[in-house]
């Protein structure tokens, strides 16, 4: 299978930055800007600068009985913050209330996760997450932030909760709350990871086998929907686990 | 049934166990016939058998769902959500057979050290 051709690195490659798959395969040759602009990052930016400006357009002239761009926008923030307060501790009968501490985070999983998902199914364009590299950054985020809140809501009694429920369970129960944890960033990576590479790889063989415009078509339609799905378990997961990370003992 | 998964498993050992097969494997002139076939056989495999319990589980899952439904259609949409949940946690697990597979496949760590050990230096 020869090299997808991607539009955007096609117009770096014009100006003249070393930027596409060819490159970066070979990047020892080309430099670090072989990497910067590497096809995933590429397409990173692109995202990150889409989510901005969109954000920007919305809020420009806020009115009280939005339409347009920002009644879109109210809905969604709307819906991850309803989805946020139920699934995590919101300070009622003494639980700490991490909703604030928490609710930006989800929204930039939420939108990036998704816009990159969505843009894989555009002829032309590589899916940001369908690279080991960018899923792992965003679970290390998730890891080390549930380790974190931890650490500030329970101090070092947070090791405490590797023990287990009775004390002389501790040396059977630390090395399989150890092992678990660190199955996690595993887990939350490759899934996401591997659906999305699944996606991708089976279009190109698909697209390979059977001809170029009517056959990918099913696994298209797929596609949406475990792009969509996909994004949710990535939220479920990391609010699941900051809301472990928090809560006391029972 | 049981019978028949046994016959099965059977002649494929035999099929294995086959001197003539490990005759030309150890006086292949690369050796690497039976390598690259188990590389091949493991990854296939693999993959099916991951499906095989994931098939399970999901429909596991699809009863409990429409029994659900069934009783209390009017939380349908709930149980709906629960049951997608569900289901994309399970087929995570084939996607991880899957990755295992598509590293044996094409990023396989173990073939330089048996290229060196042939002779082959690659």
């Amino acid at each position: 299978m020869e090299e997808p051709i991607l539009f955007l690195c096609l117009i770096l490659q014009k100006l003249g930055i070393p930027s596409g798959e060819y490159f970066y395969h070979h990047a020892d040759k080309y430099g670090i800007l072989a990497k910067i602009f590497a096809p995933h990052m590429v397409y990173g930016y692109f995202i990150s600068i889409l989510l901005i400006v969109l954000a920007i357009l919305g809020t420009r002239k806020m009115e009280f009985i939005p339409s347009g761009l920002q009644n879109f926008w109210e809905f969604v923030l709307e819906a991850l913050y309803n989805f946020t307060y139920e699934n995590v501790p919101h300070g009622e009968d003494g639980k700490p209330n991490i909703v604030p501490l928490v609710y930006p985070l989800i929204v930039m999983f939420a939108l990036f996760i998704l816009f990159s998902n969505f843009i894989g199914l555009i002829p032309g364009c590589t899916c940001p997450t369908a690279n080991l590299n960018v899923t792992l950054g965003l679970t290390l985020i998730t890891i080390i932030y549930y380790h974190l809140l931890g650490l500030r809501f329970k101090g070092l009694g947070y090791f405490k909760s590797f023990m287990g429920p009775i004390i002389w369970l501790a040396p059977l129960m630390i090395p399989t709350e150890i092992f678990s944890h660190i199955g996690r960033i595993i887990s939350l990576s490759v899934r996401l990871f591997g659906n999305m590479m699944s996606k991708e790889l089976l279009l190109g063989l698909l697209t390979f086998l059977a001809g170029p415009f009517f056959a990918p078509l099913p696994i298209m339609c797929l596609g949406v929907l475990v792009a969509f799905v996909q994004m949710l378990i990535f939220i479920v997961l990391s609010l699941a686990y900051f809301a472990g990370a928090v809560e006391e003992e029972h | 049934m049981k019978r028949v998964v046994l016959l099965a498993l059977f002649v494929l050992g035999l099929a294995f166990a086959n001197p003539a097969f490990a005759a030309e494997a150890a006086g292949n002139a690369a050796g690497s016939t039976l390598f690259f076939a188990a590389i091949v056989f493991g990854a296939a495999v693999g993959v099916g058998l991951a499906a095989l319990g994931c098939g399970v589980g999901m429909g596991h899952a699809t009863r409990g769902a429409c029994e659900g439904i069934a009783r209390n259609p009017e939380i349908s949409g709930k149980l709906t959500v629960t049951m997608i949940l569900g289901l994309a946690f399970i087929e995570a697990l084939t996607i991880y057979a899957l990755v295992i597979a598509l590293i044996l496949l094409y990023a396989n760590p173990i073939l330089p050290k048996f290229l060196n050990v042939l002779g082959l230096g690659g």
